[in-house]
């Protein structure tokens, strides 16, 4: 129809009109076009990372999404997982900005609560990274819920009590349970155990991290497992050193002035290094030793 | 005759254009979910297949079905085809098996770019995805008889807006059967669940989320769903023909 018409009116016009007119059209086109693209790009720039993680918080709560994406509810979860993963991605992404990921992640769950991977990555974020275990044992416990023979949950979950919530009871009952699952690794019973029963081991604890490191590819999580890592090495050094200071006193029946003197006296071979750059120091007036990087020492290794 | 007349139009409208968008889409989407690192794919390329040829699928039966009658009354061409010794039924079960064709070939295209897909990347190719885009096949069938139905007596506007509303409410109306069990009003109670074994219930016909999973369904499930999906298909189409009796042009 419409080329009919529109080869009635080229009929009346002149080439050369003809051509101007396409010309004039075609800069129009170019000029809409592009300042749509400034508008958009100015607009962009204008929206705070911050906005954009609340845009999440927009999103209607799972009851109400379920039944308005009609049967595409597992395409809607994907959707939702790859705008929320975008948000676990931004290298320093507030705590709101995380809680918000938590929030689509939960309601995506709901749309799909099958969806593993949503569960593991939120969960493995949240604990190790973004210090929001609560959040992380949330997701965690739910992924769980809905997919029981799935180990890595309850091993994840394991980790969050056991290393940023302090509660070795706890995390030893999910390591039991991550241990009997199919295709849980063969070191776990034996690892579970140790960790469990010597609560404070820490040669039980750094195997433990170091499987863990290996399990996961994400830069952050490493970085943040390596964090880790070095704080339970301070630990096992400062246990190491104290140990001998106890013998330093029985032999000579004083504390030693610093640690050198631990070297010099024969209890020791050498002091070992601060894997945080720190130093380690003894208190010379009740033997505590400490380390200048470690900030606290870790809560679960103390008796 | 008249279903080849309907497949032929049909191809002449660049129906099958859609396929190269499909194919397009699904191809894009899992070379980009290949780049990013943080992102199931085995999970996601199925659950965007199985969602976009059910999409297509239903975009096309709605679309194309609301104009399958109305267009031969507009043209006129209509007068010509009842001046034939054809029944007004046959001409509608006609036009209802050209689109249904139409629709399977889209729907075997679409899934063998889809199983290319998966096997581009990788991916397993299970016998669940089968079952799942044997159900959507269904529920095309019941969607071009819902849209067929509504275009025997409306114009093509108000069909499609009707049957893209029964669409919706057939995949509510488990919601529906929530609410009336939930319910205190004797008399809601009655409402809601005469609705709810009257509409539709499209959730029947769809397991594509187990399907994406690798969860096959029981084949006892599989038929049984088939078959109410096809019986309600049959419904429509009795219903449509009874009112086309009547239709004066």
């Amino acid at each position: 129809m419409s080329r009919r018409f529109g080869s009635l009116h080229s009929a009346h016009l002149t080439p050369l009109s003809n051509w101007a007119g396409w010309a004039l059209a075609g800069a129009l086109l170019c000029v809409l076009c592009g300042s749509a693209i400034g508008v958009l790009a100015v607009v962009e720039r204008q929206r705070l990372a911050i906005v954009r993680a609340a845009e999440l918080s927009y999103l209607p709560k799972s009851e109400y999404l379920k039944v308005a994406v009609l049967g595409y509810r597992h395409l809607a979860a994907d959707l939702i997982w790859l705008k929320a993963v975008q948000h676990f991605g931004v290298k320093r992404q507030t705590a709101e900005g995380y809680r918000w990921a938590y929030h689509a992640v939960d309601v995506l769950t709901d749309l799909d609560p099958t969806f593993v991977y949503a569960y593991q990555m939120a969960g493995t974020i949240l604990g190790v990274w973004a210090k929001l275990p609560q959040e992380s044992v949330a997701i965690l416990a739910k992924g769980m819920g809905h997919n029981p023979m799935v180990w890595q949950l309850p091993f994840f979950l394991g980790y969050d009590y056991y290393y940023e919530l302090h509660d070795p009871v706890a995390a030893a009952g999910y390591f039991r349970r991550a241990a009997q699952l199919p295709g849980a690794p063969e070191y776990l019973p034996k690892l579970a155990a140790r960790m469990t029963i010597e609560a404070g081991d820490p040669e039980a604890a750094l195997e433990f991290l170091q499987r863990l490191y290996q399990q996961v590819q994400d830069p952050r999580l490493r970085e943040g497992l390596e964090r880790r890592i070095r704080e339970v090495i301070a630990e096992r050094d400062i246990r190491f050193l104290e140990e001998g200071i106890r013998r330093y006193r029985a032999r000579y029946g004083k504390l030693p002035g610093s640690l050198e003197a631990l070297v010099t006296g024969g209890i020791i071979a050498r002091v070992p290094d601060d894997p945080l750059g720190g130093l380690y120091q003894v208190d010379p007036s009740d033997g505590t030793v400490t380390s200048t990087g470690l900030r606290e020492r870790l809560k679960v290794h103390r008796h | 005759m008249i279903g080849l007349n309907t497949f032929r139009e049909n191809l002449r409208d660049k129906i099958l254009y859609n396929l190269l968008f499909f194919a397009l889409l699904l191809i894009g989407v899992s070379v980009l979910l290949g780049m990013l690192t943080i992102a199931e794919q085995d999970k996601i390329v199925p659950d965007m297949g199985l969602a976009a040829i059910n999409l297509v699928g239903v975009i096309i039966a709605i679309f194309v079905g609301v104009g399958l009658v109305s267009k031969e009354i507009e043209r006129r061409t209509i007068y010509t085809i009842m001046a034939r010794p054809i029944s007004r039924t046959q001409f509608l079960l006609g036009k209802y098996l050209g689109l249904v064709l139409t629709l399977l070939v889209n729907v075997a295209i679409m899934s063998a770019v889809f199983v290319a897909t998966l096997w581009m990347d990788r991916l397993p190719i299970q016998a669940s995805l089968f079952q799942a885009i044997q159900l959507i096949c269904v529920e095309l069938l019941l969607v071009t008889a819902l849209a067929l139905f509504f275009s025997t007596f409306s114009s093509a506007t108000l069909s499609a807006i009707m049957t893209l509303g029964f669409y919706v409410i057939g995949h509510v109306t488990v919601d529906l059967k929530g609410i009336a069990e939930k319910s205190e009003s004797q008399a809601l109670k009655a409402v809601t669940t005469g609705l709810y074994y009257l509409c539709p219930n499209l959730e029947v016909l769809n397991i594509k989320g187990a399907a994406a999973a690798g969860h096959m369904v029981a084949l006892s499930y599989q038929a049984l769903a088939s078959a109410y999906g096809l019986l309600y298909a049959a419904l429509l189409l009795t219903a449509a023909s009874l009112v086309f009796q009547r239709r004066d042009f």
